[in-house]
């Protein structure tokens, strides 16, 4: 069974102290975040390896880390450091796509006024959205079919609760990026559940 | 007048914690009242933005998890 580590320094004093399974805790923990971060930056080819070289670095600069910030952020930096570091030895151009076509724009007449306005929904809360268990496939899908750099800003933002300024020195993306990115992603699950509103289907 | 494409621009940003001047929360408040689309967008990005919150992390391949867990005794079984 997977030890529980509510106190960070715990988990730190362990790790330093070798524990297996303070190792197995921070994998099963950080892993898909950390992975997240390697993707959107270096892409999913080279991202396991990325991660896996990163769990030595942490190890290894575990006892100089300070607590300035969690450890999951310090973590964070550490992968994206060495992300951006074998794109740079792989001359991997940076991506750029997620700024992509902002579908929803085409819903506004030339006026800046609704040429689709928003149908109404059953839906009056997460719950019962969530609920719906063919909607929450629909949105699953919706949000696998968002470009790495989308996901993994999406996700650090609303799963794991990282701040704008984390993301963005995280990722190496712009304040204003990172905005237009999530309000880009809350539009394309905005239409998913319309799209399901009115067809049934995703 | 605000159009309806700022309302909504404007309204995202403050989701994400840009803070409206007292005029920019009037003129918001002002449009929300006469324009009934506006209205319904504003409550299903709440819904949406609520939505994204519940949303469960997507969880690694067990396979995966071990051998990261692997790689890592390894190395300390190299260094030892």
């Amino acid at each position: 069974m997977t030890a529980n580590y509510e106190q960070e320094a715990t988990l730190i004093a362990d790790l330093i102290a070798q524990k297996p399974a303070a190792f197995e805790y921070l994998v099963k923990t950080y892993y898909v975040t950390l992975s997240r971060v390697a993707i959107a930056i270096a892409g999913p080819d080279q991202a396991e390896g990325i991660v896996q070289e990163a769990w030595i670095s942490i190890l290894k600069a575990l006892p100089k880390f300070q607590g300035r910030s969690t450890l999951k952020t310090w973590m964070c930096r550490i992968v994206a450091n060495q992300a951006k570091t074998r794109i740079k030895k792989n001359s991997r151009t940076e991506n750029f796509d997620h700024l992509d076509e902002d579908q929803f724009q085409s819903r506004f007449k030339q006026n800046d006024h609704w040429q689709e306005p928003p149908v109404e929904w059953d839906y009056s809360t997460p719950e019962q959205v969530l609920e719906e268990s063919q909607l929450k496939k629909c949105i699953a899908a919706t949000l696998k079919k968002l470009t790495d750099m989308q996901q993994a800003v999406f996700s650090m933002r609303y799963m794991q609760n990282y701040s704008l300024s984390d993301i963005c020195n995280i990722l190496d993306v712009t304040d204003s990026n990172v905005r237009v990115i999530l309000h880009r992603s809350r539009h394309r699950l905005l239409e998913t559940i319309e799209r399901f509103q009115v067809t049934g289907e995703c | 007048m605000l159009s309806c494409k700022d309302f909504v621009k404007q309204q995202n940003e403050r989701i994400d914690g840009v803070e409206p001047t007292l005029m920019a929360r009037m003129s918001l408040k002002m449009h929300a009242f006469i324009c009934v689309h506006c209205r319904r967008y504003l409550a299903q990005l709440k819904l949406v933005d609520a939505v994204s919150q519940k949303i469960p992390d997507s969880q690694a391949d067990e396979q995966v998890i071990q051998s990261h867990i692997n790689c890592i005794n390894q190395h300390h079984k190299d260094e030892s």
